[in-house]
């Protein structure tokens, strides 16, 4: 079992030695991820089209949003799959802190949330709604779909801080945690292009 | 230091870059527009071929991947210029 | 017979796309009708295509039965999975007959529109909005289908699972694909609405290459060719001299 175990740890996490390619996860979890990133292709074309045909309304609009914010989101976000990347290394060295990598990037995760809902407690407050016009309805559904994203990234770090507190790693449940941290790294680059496109992008 | 330590500062700094280029500075909007997409894009890339491992995937695998982002990235800047 | 009957079964998604399209189709209801266009603007529409629409909803209404016997056919594969004790498989059932009806009930609606199209014009647009708004906000039944499926296909532990892994995830991405059509409800123009970008097109087409490819996929699942117990009706009448 241990020597089935360390095989796929040690292709990946091989970095001067004869690197044998190995595949995050597992096949199919790649025809949802890919499959998303297409979907979110979508919406980010359909965001540049509707811009162009309305700069000024968009212009006037995004001049509502708080830059700042959306700033340090990007920058949770970034820490977080920082997280998981160096607790996917843990894992994989069984490292006696694998744990808390994964719960740092939970408390990230929990992070973003919390400065996403102040955003839109502040816009609403501030008289900005979905219904003004077309660039806050876009805001709000493609942020609130890339939240509904998140939550969902956080309910699989859960799992793999629960993967990590074992004693024993099984194959069965390292692939879980690689699709857990393939999946949670999406949620951070559907943000790395969703957020320039809606607050900065003029 | 880890490889994986210096992306992150890396990607941090493209963040900053971004706020410099795309809030600060007095460039105009278009090529501003295109350059923090590019930097966007790049992000995208290099979480998905280090954090991701996706660097180390089957060659197939990452072609998709590398495909997408070359695709979406051109696919946008063209839209967003208004060739 | 059951390999005969699991081919019929899993055949019937390709009808379906085939009738459901084409009646669309033959409705002129490709691109669809704008959510924005004022009472009159609906009514000609009616007015002028009145046969075409009523021969298209007389297909889409038996397009809307082919999905149950596939629908039957992929429970039947749910329950494979899970052995005795199945309430995936009741949920899919469920989830399947509610698929029917959000197909069948807007085609009703769309029928009685065109039933008597000279009628006051707001009158036609209400029918016109009863029919249209469920036709694409409807997806909460194929949303449930699709996720009761992907989680069955990622639980197959058998030697020889029915549907290859790729597919249970692909199911969960086709269940997001129908989710922008849910907000439909505060557009009358734009990507959301029901002829927009992503509450229409990309719904529609997630929606039909979906029952083609689940099509193809139980049609690859297929058990073997059993050899045939003979029984009277195999007597020769007539031997080769």
């Amino acid at each position: 079992m241990t020597v089935q175990l360390d095989a796929p740890a040690e292709r990946a996490s091989s970095p001067g030695g004869p690197r044998q390619r190995h595949l995050p996860g597992e096949e199919g979890l790649w025809v949802f991820i890919m499959g998303d990133l297409l979907m979110f292709g979508v919406f980010f074309g359909v965001l540049v089209v509707s811009r162009a045909k309305d700069v000024a309304v968009f212009a006037e609009a995004q001049a509502h949003l708080h830059v700042e914010l959306g700033l340090l989101n990007t920058v949770l976000l970034l820490t977080g799959s920082w997280f998981v990347a160096r607790g996917m290394q843990a894992l994989k060295a069984r490292s006696p802190r694998r744990t808390r990598w994964f719960v740092a990037a939970l408390a990230t995760a929990v992070a973003f949330a919390s400065v996403k809902v102040l955003e839109y407690s502040l816009l609403i407050s501030d008289g900005q709604t979905p219904a003004d016009n077309d660039f806050f309805m876009y805001y709000f559904v493609f942020t609130g779909i890339h939240l509904a994203h998140l939550v969902i990234g956080a309910v699989f770090l859960t799992v793999l801080v629960t993967i990590a507190r074992r004693p024993q790693l099984t194959v069965g449940r390292f692939r879980l945690a690689e699709c857990g941290a393939v999946y949670w790294h999406m949620v951070d680059m559907l943000w790395l292009v969703l957020f320039p496109l809606l607050y900065v992008v003029r | 230091m880890s490889r994986i330590d210096l992306l992150f500062g890396a990607l941090v700094g493209a963040t900053v870059l971004t706020w410099l280029v795309g809030v600060e500075s007095s460039a105009s909007h278009t090529v501003a527009g295109v350059a923090v997409l590019a930097i966007g894009f790049i992000k995208l890339r290099l979480v998905g071929i280090h954090f991701m491992e996706l660097g180390n995937a089957p060659v197939v695998l990452r072609s998709i991947f590398e495909a997408y982002a070359a695709v979406a990235f051109l696919v946008l800047t063209i839209l967003y210029i208004g060739v | 017979m059951a390999r005969k009957v699991q081919i019929v079964c899993a055949s019937m998604g390709f009808a379906f796309v085939v009738v459901l399209f084409g009646g669309i189709i033959v409705a002129d209801m490709l691109p669809p009708f704008s959510p924005s266009a004022g009472a009159e603007e609906v009514a000609a529409w009616y007015q002028e295509n009145t046969n075409g629409i009523r021969f298209g909803m007389v297909l889409m209404m038996f397009g809307a039965l082919m999905t149950a016997p596939w629908g039957a056919l992929l429970a039947a594969h749910i329950k494979k999975v899970e052995g005795e004790f199945t309430p995936l498989t009741y949920t899919f059932l469920a989830a399947t007959a509610a698929g029917c009806v959000a197909i069948f009930m807007p085609v009703m609606i769309f029928s009685a529109a065109a039933f008597r199209p000279e009628r006051s014009a707001e009158i036609t647009q209400t029918l016109n909005d009863m029919a249209w708004i469920p036709f694409i906000m409807n997806g909460p039944p194929a949303i449930t289908q699709a996720i009761v499926l992907g989680a069955a296909i990622l639980m197959d532990k058998r030697a020889r699972p029915a549907f290859p892994r790729w597919a249970g995830y692909y199911n969960f991405w086709v269940g997001f694909g129908f989710l922008p059509a849910c907000i439909l409800l505060y557009f009358k123009s734009g990507p959301f609405a029901w002829d927009g970008v992503l509450s229409f097109w990309l719904a529609a087409t997630v929606f039909g290459t979906w029952f083609i490819t689940m099509s193809i996929l139980m049609l690859r699942a297929l058990p073997d060719r059993e050899e045939r117990t003979l029984t009277d009706d195999d007597e020769l009448i007539l031997a080769a001299q």
